[in-house]
C-alpha cells in the first residue's frame, strides 16, 4: 500500500516537473544487457585498421562476429558483404562484395575474411564518395546478417572496416582485456579471467571492473575537426552481456581517464536465481578496435 | 420619483486591439471617474407610471474628453417607450471629466437608467442645528474609493462621493442614520451622532455585481501591426491549464502551436521558438520562463497586458523571423497601498503597490520556487529503487517606479531579474548514472523611461537599458563517452540598449514615427568542454577537452520609420527597418521594408492585408570562432497575409486570416570536407536552410462582459523545412495541422470564478522506424528511419478547468483556486520511445490529470 502511495506521489511530480530524470517516467524496457535471444554483441577486426601501398597491395581482415543465441543455440547462418558506407547501413548501392555464406550448428562465433585483393574497385568508390576522400583512412562498412529461424531474424549487423595508406600512421589494434576483478561491498572477492567459470553467490551484489591488458589503451596522432593534429589517447568503453539467472545493474560503463574506479567496481552483478550461463563483457577504443570476454557462470 | 444614477465602466473593445502605430506602452490608468454633474430626470412614460410599471435600462455612453455625453446606445432595454425615455435623458447629462493618468480623456461607460417610483412621505422637519457629516466610501477588499456613491440621512439629506470616495453631508445634528449605496454594491447603514463636524467611520461596500472597471479610450488605442493579439488582466489570470501563470495564456490564441508537456515554448507560426522575440515593455529580454516548465519571469500582478503578434507586424521589432511577444507592465497604484501574496505547491509570490507622494507610484513583487526542499520528501532515496531527479530552483523580481514631472513629464524606472539554477535533489535507480549537475541562468535589468511632449503634435520617448547577464554549467556523468567527463562553461554577456522614438501626429490623416533599437552586448566566455573533435572516430566518440576563453562584443543598431496615412475607409501603414551587425572584423546589414493595409468595408467589416521582410542575426554560439562560424550570414524571412475581421455586436467579434512565410538562410549544421588542396573545412554551420509555412488562422471571441468571456481559436497550417541543397522538404518538429483551442470564462458571482479550456490538436510529426541495425562499433542499435512527417503523434486532447472562489472582508481578500490539467486524464502520447534494439515501442505521454491549489491573499 505503501509503495503504492509512493509511486503515485513520484507519478505526479515526475509529471510537474519535467525535469525529473526520465528513469522514472518512461516505459520499462528490457535492458540491453539481458541476452535471451539471437544476438550480435560484437564483431572484431584483425587488424583493425588494414594498409594498402603504393602498388595496390591491400591487407587482408579476418573477422571475427560474436552472435550468441540461448534460446536456440543450434543452427544459425551468416551473410555478408562489403561496401561503402550507407546511411540505410545495408549494402544497396555501389560496388559490393559479398562474402560467402556460412553456417554453424554450436558456438557462439563466426569467422570471416575481407581478402584486400579483390576490393579495390569498393575502396575506390569509398573513397570518391566519402566527403572527406579518404583522409584519416577509407572506410568501408562490412553489413553482416544473421539468421537462426526465429521469426524476429535475421539480426542485422555492420562495422566500419578501415583502410589507411602504409607508412601514414601507426596501425590501430584491438584492446585486449586479461580479464575481471570482483569486490563484494568494496573488498576483494577474486576474479575471472578466460576459461575459467564464475562462481557466484545467490543474492550478493558483486563489484565487476574489467581488467585491461598492458597498453590497451594506445596513444596516437590523427586530425580533428578544425584540421589540426591532435596526440590523443583512446578510451575504452565496456558493454556487459549476461544470459537469464544473472543480471547487471548497468548496461556501459567507461573505463575511468584517471584508471581508478570505484570501490564497488564499474558495474554490480548479481545472480537472481540458481542457475547456469554465460557472460560477455566487450571492450572497444573508439577507433574500431574491440574484443571481449567470454566467462561461463554458475550460481548457488 | 428617483432616477437613481449608476455607471458602471465597462472594458469593451479593449480586448482585441488590431489596428496601427505608436510605440506599445503601458495601457493608460483610469485615475479619475467621471462625475455626474447635471442631471435631468426623464420623462416618465404616463402609462407605465400610471400602471406603477418600473423599469431599468442599461446604456452604453460615451463621454468626450470635456465631459459632453456623445453617442447613447441600448445596450439592455426594458421597452421602447423606457428606452426612448432614458436615451432622451441620458443625452441631457453632464459629466466631470474622467481622466487617465491624470489627464482629462473621453472614455466609455455604462450607465443603467433606473425609473422607480418613489413613494413620497412627508419628511420629517428638517430642525434648524445642522452639523456636517464627512466621510469616505471605499470597496471591501480592495480598499479602493467608491466614486458616484448615494449617501443620504433619515431626513432626505442626499449627496454623492467624489473620485476619491469623500463625501461631505450637512446633516441635522442628533442621532443619524447614514445609508451608502452605489450600483454593482449592496446598501451599507450607519448610525451616528451628529454633533457640529464630524467624521463618520469609514464605510466599506461589498460587491454584488461581478466585474472591474476598466476604461476604453477611443483613438489612443496602440495599433501597429495589422494583427496584434492583447489579452487583459481578467482574461490571462484565469485561463485554466496556464498554471496560475499568465503568460501561459498567450498559448491559448490562434498562430501557436502546442509546446509538448508543460513547456512554454512560443512555437508561432510553424518557426523554432528561438526566431520569436520576447520583450519587456519593449525590451528585449534573455527568457520569458523559468527553467523546465517554470511560470514566467514577471510577476503577474504587474502585468498590464500582453500583445502578441502572431506576423507582419511592423518596424518597431525587429531581429526576428516569426512573432513577436511584449509583455507590458503597469504602474503602481496611484491611490493606496495594496498587495498580493500567494502560496502554492511550487512557490510564493508577494507584490505590494503604492504611491510616493502625490506624483509617484511604485510597485514591487518577488516570487521563490522551494521545490528543491520539498521534492526529495516525496520521492524514494533508493539507490536502486530511486530515480535521479533533476528540479529547478528559481527567483524573480520587479519593482517599478514611476513619477510626474511638474512640467508634465513622465519618468519611469523598472528593475527587474531572475534566476535559475538546475540541481540534483536526489541520486539513485538502477541504471542511473553517477550525474553531477548545476546549470544557472541569472540576469538583471534596470530600464529607464523618459517621456516628453514637445508639443502638440510632437513627442519623444527614450528609453535606456543595462543588463546583466550570467550563464553557467558544470556537468559530469550527463552520458556516455564525452558527456561523462567533467565540463564547465560561465559567459557573462554586459548589455547595453537603448529605444528612443520621435512621435509626430499633425493630424488625424497622418502620422509618423522615427525610432532607434540598439543593443549592444559584450559576452565573455570561459569554456572547458570535453568533446569529440576527431574526425572519422568510430562508435564511440572520443573525448578531447577544448579550453578557450574569450571576450565577444556583437553591437546591433536599428532605426526605423513608421508612417500612417489615412485616407478615407483606408489605413496605409508602410515602415522600414535599418539594422547593422558588427561582431568581431565582421558586419552584416538588413533593409526590412514592411508594409500593411486595413480597409473599413463598413463599421462591423475590416479588411487587412500585409507583407514585409524580417531579418535575424546567428546567435552568440553560432558565431563563436571554435564552436560556431563567425562567417555566417543573416536569416530572412518574408511574411505576407490576408485577413478580415468582423464584429457581429459589442461583445462578439470574428478575426480570419491566411499567412505564408518564406524563409531563407537558414543556420543548419553541416558535415566536414576535404577541401582538393587536402585541407579540412569543418564550418560547422552555413546558411544552407529554408523553411516555409502557410495557413489558417481563425479567433471568434466573446469579449469580457460582468459575468461571460471566451474565445474559440482555430489554426491550420503546414510548416516545412530543407535543410540542406538536396536534402528533401521535411516537416517541421512541431507542425501541427489542427489547433483548435476553446476558452470560457464564466462569473456567475463576485465570489466565484469558474473557467475551462478545451484543446484538440493534430499529433506532433514522427518519422517511422524502418528497421534497425547493430552498430558494432558503438555497441548499440542504429534505427534506419523513413521521412520525418510520415507518421504522427496521436491526436492530442485535453480539457483543463478552473474554479476560484473569493472571500471579502472589508481591508483584504482571501482566495482559493484549483486547477485541474486534463480533467479526463486522457492519455496524450508526446514522444515514441523504443527498446535498444527498436523491437518494441512505448510512449511518454503528457501530464496526467493534475490538480493545483493555492491561496491568495490580496488587501
Amino acid at each position: 500500500m505503501s509503495s503504492r502511495w509512493t509511486k503515485n506521489k513520484l507519478f505526479f511530480f515526475c509529471a510537474v516537473i519535467s525535469g525529473t530524470a526520465a528513469a522514472g517516467c518512461t516505459p520499462s524496457f528490457a535492458s540491453s544487457s539481458e541476452v535471451t535471444d539471437l544476438r550480435v554483441l560484437a564483431v572484431q577486426a584483425e587488424p583493425p585498421e588494414a594498409q594498402f601501398d603504393a602498388q595496390g597491395n591491400v591487407q587482408d581482415i579476418h573477422l571475427r562476429i560474436l552472435a550468441v543465441d540461448p534460446a536456440r543455440g543450434g543452427f544459425s547462418s551468416l551473410t555478408a558483404a562489403l561496401c561503402a558506407p550507407t546511411d540505410s547501413r545495408r549494402c544497396e548501392s555501389g560496388p559490393r562484395f559479398d562474402l560467402p555464406r556460412t553456417t554453424r550448428d554450436q558456438g557462439t562465433e563466426f569467422a570471416a575474411s575481407v581478402p584486400g585483393a579483390l576490393i579495390a574497385p569498393v575502396i575506390a568508390y569509398a573513397q570518391s564518395s566519402d566527403k572527406l576522400k579518404g583522409l584519416n583512412g577509407i572506410r568501408l562498412m562490412f553489413a553482416l546478417a544473421v539468421a537462426d529461424g526465429d521469426p524476429h531474424s535475421p539480426v542485422a549487423a555492420d562495422k566500419i572496416l578501415v583502410y589507411s595508406k602504409a607508412g601514414t600512421a601507426a596501425p590501430n589494434h584491438n584492446p585486449q582485456m586479461t580479464g575481471f576483478a570482483l569486490t563484494i561491498e568494496g573488498a576483494p572477492a577474486g576474479g575471472a579471467a578466460p576459461g575459467q567459470t564464475l562462481q557466484l553467490r545467490l543474492g550478493i551484489s558483486y563489484g565487476v571492473r574489467p581488467v585491461l591488458a598492458e597498453g590497451a589503451r594506445e596513444q596516437y596522432d590523427t586530425t580533428d575537426l578544425r584540421g589540426a593534429v591532435v596526440h590523443l589517447r583512446e578510451p575504452a568503453a565496456y558493454a556487459f552481456f549476461a544470459t537469464p539467472g544473472a543480471e547487471f545493474d548497468r548496461d556501459t560503463a567507461d573505463e575511468p581517464l584517471d584508471g581508478v574506479a570505484p570501490p564497488d567496481g564499474l558495474v554490480r552483478l548479481r545472480a537472481a536465481r540458481a542457475a547456469s550461463g554465460t557472460l560477455w563483457v566487450v571492450v572497444r577504443d573508439g577507433r574500431g578496435g574491440e574484443s571481449w570476454l567470454e566467462i561461463p557462470w554458475t550460481a548457488s | 420619483m428617483i432616477a437613481a444614477l449608476l455607471c458602471t465602466l465597462l472594458a469593451t473593445g479593449e480586448n482585441v486591439r488590431e489596428p496601427l502605430p505608436p510605440p506599445p506602452k503601458a495601457a493608460p490608468q483610469l485615475t479619475r471617474l467621471p462625475q455626474l454633474l447635471e442631471a435631468r430626470p426623464a420623462d416618465y412614460p404616463p402609462d407605465r407610471l400610471a400602471r406603477g410599471e418600473t423599469a431599468d435600462v442599461a446604456c452604453q455612453v460615451e463621454i468626450d474628453a470635456q465631459g459632453a455625453v456623445g453617442s447613447v446606445t441600448v445596450e439592455q432595454g426594458a421597452a421602447p417607450d423606457f428606452d426612448a425615455a432614458a436615451v432622451a435623458a441620458i443625452r441631457r447629462f453632464r459629466f466631470s471629466p474622467a481622466e487617465l493618468d491624470g489627464k482629462p480623456a473621453a472614455v466609455r461607460i455604462r450607465y443603467v437608467y433606473h425609473f422607480v417610483i418613489e413613494r413620497k412621505a412627508a419628511p420629517p422637519a428638517r430642525p434648524a442645528a445642522l452639523g456636517l457629516i464627512r466621510g469616505e466610501v471605499r470597496e471591501a477588499g480592495n480598499r479602493r474609493p467608491v466614486a458616484g456613491a448615494d449617501v443620504t440621512d433619515d431626513t432626505s439629506g442626499q449627496t454623492s462621493t467624489d473620485a476619491a470616495g469623500r463625501f461631505q453631508l450637512a446633516s441635522p445634528e442628533g442621532e443619524r442614520r447614514l445609508t451608502v449605496s452605489a450600483p454593482g454594491f449592496d446598501k451599507r447603514e450607519v448610525t451616528l451622532t451628529v454633533r457640529g463636524s464630524v467624521e463618520a467611520p469609514r464605510l466599506w461596500l461589498h460587491r454584488t455585481d461581478v466585474g472591474d472597471l476598466q476604461a476604453t479610450v477611443p483613438g489612443e488605442k496602440p495599433h501597429d501591426a495589422p494583427t496584434r493579439r492583447t489579452l487583459t488582466h481578467d482574461e490571462l489570470v484565469n485561463v485554466p491549464g496556464a498554471l496560475n501563470d499568465p503568460i501561459r495564456a498567450v498559448q491559448n490564441l490562434p498562430g501557436l502551436a502546442r509546446a509538448p508537456f508543460l513547456s512554454g515554448q512560443l512555437i508561432v507560426r510553424g518557426a523554432p521558438p528561438q526566431d520569436t522575440g520576447t520583450y519587456l515593455d519593449g525590451h528585449r529580454i534573455p527568457q520569458l520562463y523559468h527553467f523546465l516548465g517554470g511560470p514566467s519571469v514577471i510577476n503577474e500582478q504587474l502585468l498590464d497586458r500582453i500583445d502578441f503578434y502572431p506576423g507582419g507586424y511592423g518596424a518597431y521589432y525587429g531581429r526576428n523571423l516569426s512573432g513577436a511577444i511584449d509583455v507590458g507592465t503597469r504602474k503602481g497604484d496611484a491611490q493606496g497601498l495594496h498587495g498580493q501574496a500567494s502560496v502554492d505547491l511550487l512557490q510564493s509570490v508577494a507584490f505590494v503597490e503604492g504611491p510616493l507622494g502625490e506624483r509617484t507610484q511604485v510597485a514591487v513583487a518577488a516570487r521563490r520556487s522551494y521545490l528543491d526542499l520539498f521534492l526529495p520528501l516525496f520521492i524514494p532515496n533508493d539507490p536502486n529503487r530511486g530515480v535521479t531527479s533533476v528540479v529547478p530552483v528559481y527567483w524573480d523580481y520587479q519593482a517599478r517606479a514611476d513619477h510626474r514631472l511638474a512640467g508634465g513629464d513622465d519618468l519611469s524606472l523598472l528593475l527587474f531579474g531572475s534566476s535559475d539554477r538546475l540541481t540534483v535533489v536526489q541520486k539513485g535507480g538502477r541504471r542511473a548514472l553517477p550525474l553531477s549537475l548545476d546549470g544557472r541562468l541569472g540576469f538583471h535589468r534596470a530600464v529607464a523611461t523618459w517621456k516628453h511632449a514637445l508639443g502638440d503634435e510632437l513627442s519623444l520617448v527614450l528609453s535606456p537599458a543595462l543588463g546583466f547577464t550570467k550563464q553557467s554549467f558544470s556537468t559530469a556523468g550527463a552520458g556516455p563517452g564525452p558527456f561523462a567527463q567533467p565540463q564547465t562553461g560561465d559567459i557573462t554577456d554586459l548589455t547595453l540598449e537603448l529605444r528612443g522614438e520621435l512621435s509626430f501626429r499633425p493630424g488625424s490623416l497622418f502620422q509618423l514615427r522615427l525610432g532607434t533599437d540598439t543593443q549592444l552586448d559584450r559576452a565573455a566566455y570561459t569554456i572547458d568542454i570535453q568533446s569529440s573533435l576527431q574526425l572519422q572516430n568510430l562508435g564511440i566518440p572520443i573525448a578531447q577537452e577544448t579550453r578557450f576563453s574569450r571576450v565577444q562584443p556583437l553591437q546591433q543598431w536599428g532605426e526605423y520609420a513608421d508612417a500612417v496615412f489615412t485616407l478615407g475607409d483606408l489605413r496605409l501603414l508602410p515602415g522600414l527597418r535599418l539594422d547593422q551587425f558588427h561582431w568581431r572584423e565582421h558586419a552584416r546589414f538588413s533593409i526590412d521594408p514592411r508594409l500593411f493595409a486595413r480597409y473599413a468595408l463598413s463599421d462591423a467589416t475590416t479588411l487587412k492585408a500585409y507583407g514585409g521582410l524580417y531579418h535575424q542575426p546567428p546567435s552568440g554560439q553560432q558565431i563563436d570562432a571554435d564552436i560556431g562560424n563567425p562567417d555566417l550570414g543573416l536569416q530572412w524571412a518574408v511574411q505576407v497575409g490576408l485577413g478580415v475581421e468582423q464584429r457581429f455586436s459589442d461583445v462578439w467579434n470574428l478575426s480570419a486570416e491566411v499567412f505564408y512565410n518564406r524563409r531563407g538562410a537558414l543556420i543548419v549544421r553541416v558535415d566536414p570536407v576535404l577541401l582538393p588542396n587536402q585541407v579540412v573545412s569543418n564550418p560547422r554551420f552555413q546558411n544552407n536552410g529554408i523553411g516555409r509555412a502557410f495557413g489558417l488562422e481563425l479567433l471568434l471571441r466573446r469579449e469580457i462582459t460582468q459575468k461571460l468571456y471566451g474565445w474559440l481559436a482555430y489554426t491550420l497550417s503546414r510548416s516545412d523545412v530543407l535543410q540542406n541543397p538536396g536534402d528533401p522538404w521535411k516537416s517541421f518538429q512541431y507542425d501541427q495541422t489542427h489547433i483548435l483551442t476553446l476558452v470560457v470564462g464564466y462569473r456567475p458571482s463576485p465570489s466565484w470564478e469558474l473557467s475551462s479550456r478545451y484543446r484538440l490538436v493534430s499529433g506532433n510529426p514522427t518519422a517511422p522506424v524502418d528497421f534497425a541495425t547493430f552498430d558494432a562499433d558503438s555497441g548499440g542499435f542504429v534505427a534506419t528511419r523513413g521521412n520525418f512527417g510520415a507518421t504522427r503523434l496521436p491526436l492530442f486532447s485535453q480539457l483543463d478547468a478552473r474554479a476560484q472562489y473569493t472571500w471579502t472582508w472589508d481591508s483584504w481578500q482571501l482566495a482559493l483556486y484549483l486547477d485541474v490539467e486534463n480533467v479526463t486524464n486522457h492519455l496524450n502520447e508526446e514522444i515514441h520511445v523504443f527498446d535498444y534494439r527498436y523491437r518494441e515501442q512505448g510512449s511518454i505521454s503528457g501530464i496526467p490529470i493534475l490538480p493545483t491549489f493555492g491561496v491568495k491573499g490580496k488587501f
